[in-house]
């Protein structure tokens, strides 16, 4: 029934109320709605999970303790639910959890509602996608965002999709761009004060990311940012009439040439992060389109950055590029987490970014000022550091791939050997932050890649690459490293290295435990401080989603999907003989401490 | 595994929508062709380029940036979609090769695969095919 209701007395006592409303009634009546405070509040409300990150700053970190280091050798499947159909594939899903039901989605656009006690399941909803969509990479989603009685998550086809929590039936549906280009939904909406915050995947289509918000109780557009310089954002107001909203960055062609903006890329595939603290929302930008940066010498703002953004007024507040004039599809999509910490007895307002280049980033997030700058990865070979004055990559000459028109017949230029690979240092798989411990926990992975640059032009759903790249390898015994990293030192505390790349998200815990999943199909606890293996379960497939944990009727309780697939399977090449063999799946599982 | 939902080359020519050339050529090419002899609209049912070194150069790249996301780098898969390496060689192989490009894989609703004539030139599409058939199995 409504366990999910926070500890406070005055909520305390109108669950107790409604309690007893629902004993004389259908309890489903009484199903609360998600509100603001209920989402503000998530990173220390131990109920329930309604939103993505575990609270809106993404921290993945639950106060929970009744699993820790001690009792975690008790913890056990409390039962585990089939995704079902012949869709299987990469579930890189984190699940939500509120008033009792979890709601998870699934490859291939679905999302299926649970009870979070039994598993057995409450309804299932599956998005009627049209042929010819153009994923990039894998068939995934990564999660809904519930508010009032909606639970609202983003498809294949490019659109918002928002039911009804007890229904499952559609409220409203909007269409957010032509999947034909190759605009696709697979991150997780975020809500913030009422408005659902989107970005949009399509990053090697020449697809324009953008930033949206939209009313999460009608769907309807409130303002859009398109990331990319020259591109007008537009406010929508309440009459539906479209004003402009100011040209991102001002003026076209400052850091691109000729009209190369145009479709200069910038997905905004992972979604973001927010902060109340500044009210300011924290967006990742993809790789600049095409590959080859020969074609568009130049910064080309705001690709690979982290972007501030007012969540009011949809305008830029500040940027961070951390890969300018990205040659080597490092992107710059990864997540920003919000945390605080003291440095000579002041609260310094942070943020921190393990980037697909390898470093690992901390800002001060009222500003976008670089505070410190880390390598994550230490094979890392582009670049010989970050400069702290300028903030920008001090790389290391000859690491870029030759221009082609340097080459003979202008076909196929030099090619460097990289670290890390166009997968990145880490990729979308979001990292964990302890408020306890201090250190954040960081889905990594030891790669490289041969990368030259070809000539290309654009085509409307072809691939906008200009580039030819292998993937490689570069240690005998292992691709995946789990990393403690200290953000104050920026030192590497401990590390665990995983055969197969790691691919899915971490939790951490006031019990001490790190949580994360291994494509060999292992859901894994470490000792928080020391790293130490402390616990795995086998759940049969991969496991590329992510771990979340929540308390009900006085037991904790964890969860996770599992089902290989996602990038990695896909892209092959030298990492198949690590990968090849795994079976895909496609099932959610839930563990609790064993009775005794 | 390949072989499965085959289905005869005929059927498929007559599905096959008049509408995919509407564009011309005022659309750029994803895949530079230059140097390889035009095939013209109607499909070959061999690949004219077979041995071709020009079209296996181009067809290399070509596969990197249109297939390799799925079928894997070098046409190794990951293990997800078919291993490419193991289509047959010759005119067996091209069959099937010319009916999955032009068709694309959709089964029960699902998109596996995008019917890759829609974005890329028969031209571009043999030069492919003329660069599998140079991978073999490990």
């Amino acid at each position: 029934m409504n366990n999910s209701f926070k500890s406070t007395p005055l909520k305390a006592q109108i669950a107790s109320i409604l309690m007893a409303c629902a004993l004389s009634s259908t309890p489903t009546v009484f199903a609360k709605g998600i509100t603001d405070a209920d989402i503000a509040n998530d990173a220390t409300t131990t109920g329930d999970v309604v939103s993505y990150g575990m609270g809106l700053r993404a921290q993945r970190h639950s106060p929970l303790t009744k699993i820790n280091k001690d009792t975690v050798k008790h913890l056990v499947p409390a039962w585990s639910f089939s995704f079902g159909d012949e869709k299987q594939r990469g579930q890189e899903a984190q699940p939500i959890v509120a008033n009792g039901k979890i709601f998870v989605t699934a490859s291939y656009s679905r999302l299926f509602a649970v009870d979070a006690k039994t598993g057995q399941e409450l309804w299932q909803y599956d998005h009627r996608l049209p042929d010819g969509i153009l994923p990039c990479c894998d068939v995934i989603n990564r999660g809904a965002a519930l508010y009032d009685n909606l639970v609202i998550f983003g498809t294949l086809d490019a659109q918002l999709v928002a039911l009804d929590q007890d229904t499952g039936k559609v409220v409203w549906k909007e269409k957010a761009d032509d999947y034909k280009a190759g605009h696709s939904y697979s991150a997780a909406p975020i809500i913030v004060n009422g408005k659902v915050i989107t970005g949009i995947a399509g990053g090697e289509f020449g697809v324009i990311g953008r930033v949206e918000a939209r009313d999460a109780k009608t769907g309807k557009l409130i303002w859009t940012r398109p990331v990319i310089e020259g591109h007008m954002g537009y406010m929508v107001d309440k009459d539906g009439t479209k004003k402009e909203n100011g040209m991102t960055g001002d003026a076209a062609g400052k850091t691109w040439p000729g009209d190369m903006w145009k479709y200069g890329g910038g997905a905004t595939w992972l979604g973001g992060t927010y902060d109340a603290d500044t009210n300011l929302l924290f967006f990742g930008t993809g790789n600049p389109a095409p590959w080859n940066a020969h074609t568009r010498p130049g910064d080309n703002l705001y690709t690979a950055s982290t972007l501030a953004i007012s969540p009011d007024t949809g305008k830029i507040v500040w940027h961070y590029q951390t890969s300018p004039n990205d040659s080597w599809d490092f992107d710059g999509v990864n997540e920003f987490i919000p945390f605080d910490f003291e440095k000579d007895g002041k609260t310094i307002k942070a943020g921190a970014k393990a980037d697909r280049n390898g470093f690992f980033y901390v800002l001060d997030r009222t500003n976008g000022k670089l505070i410190s700058a880390s390598k994550f990865l230490p094979d890392l070979n582009w670049a010989e550091g970050i400069d702290l004055k300028t903030g920008r990559p001090i790389e290391k000459p000859g690491m870029r791939p030759g221009n082609p028109s340097e080459a003979k017949e202008g076909k196929k230029g030099t090619s460097v050997f990289t670290i890390p690979s166009f997968l990145g240092g880490k990729n979308w798989m979001p990292m964990a932050y302890s408020p306890k411990t201090g250190y954040f926990y960081v889905p990594s992975n030891d790669w490289g890649m041969d990368i030259w640059n070809e000539p290309i032009t654009y085509k409307k759903g072809a691939a906008y690459l200009g580039a030819g790249f292998t993937i490689k390898p570069i240690h005998d015994d292992h691709i995946g490293v789990l990393r403690a990293m200290d953000p104050k030192t920026g030192k590497i505390v401990w590390e665990q290295k995983n055969v197969a790349p790691l691919w899915g998200g971490v939790l951490s815990t006031a019990g001490d435990l790190v949580f994360t999943g291994t494509p060999e199909g292992y859901l894994k606890a470490f000792d928080a401080q020391t790293g130490e293996e402390l616990w795995k379960f086998q759940t049969g497939s991969g496991v590329v989603g992510v771990p979340v944990t929540w308390e009900q009727d006085g037991e904790q309780f964890v969860a996770v999907p599992s089902g290989w697939g996602g990038a990695v399977p896909l892209w092959g090449g030298d990492v198949a003989k690590k990968i090849s063999h795994l079976n895909q799946g496609g099932s959610l599982w839930v563990f609790k401490l064993h009775a005794n | 595994m390949i072989k499965r939902s085959f289905k005869p080359l005929l059927l498929a020519v007559s599905l096959f929508p008049a509408t995919l050339w509407a564009h011309g050529d005022v659309t750029p090419q994803a895949v530079d062709i230059t140097g390889l002899t035009p095939i013209g609209k109607d499909w070959k049912e061999e690949n004219p380029y077979r041995g071709n070194a020009k079209a296996i150069e181009i067809g290399k790249s070509a596969y990197n940036q249109n297939c390799a996301r799925c079928h894997g780098l070098g046409a190794v898969s990951g293990g997800i979609a078919p291993d490419l390496r193991k289509l047959p060689q010759g005119k067996d192989g091209d069959e099937w090769f010319s009916y999955r490009v032009r068709e694309g894989a959709i089964r029960n609703g699902i998109t596996y695969m995008p019917k890759m004539a829609d974005y890329l030139s028969q031209e571009a599409l043999w030069a492919i095919r003329s660069w599998l058939d140079t991978v073999k199995p490990d």
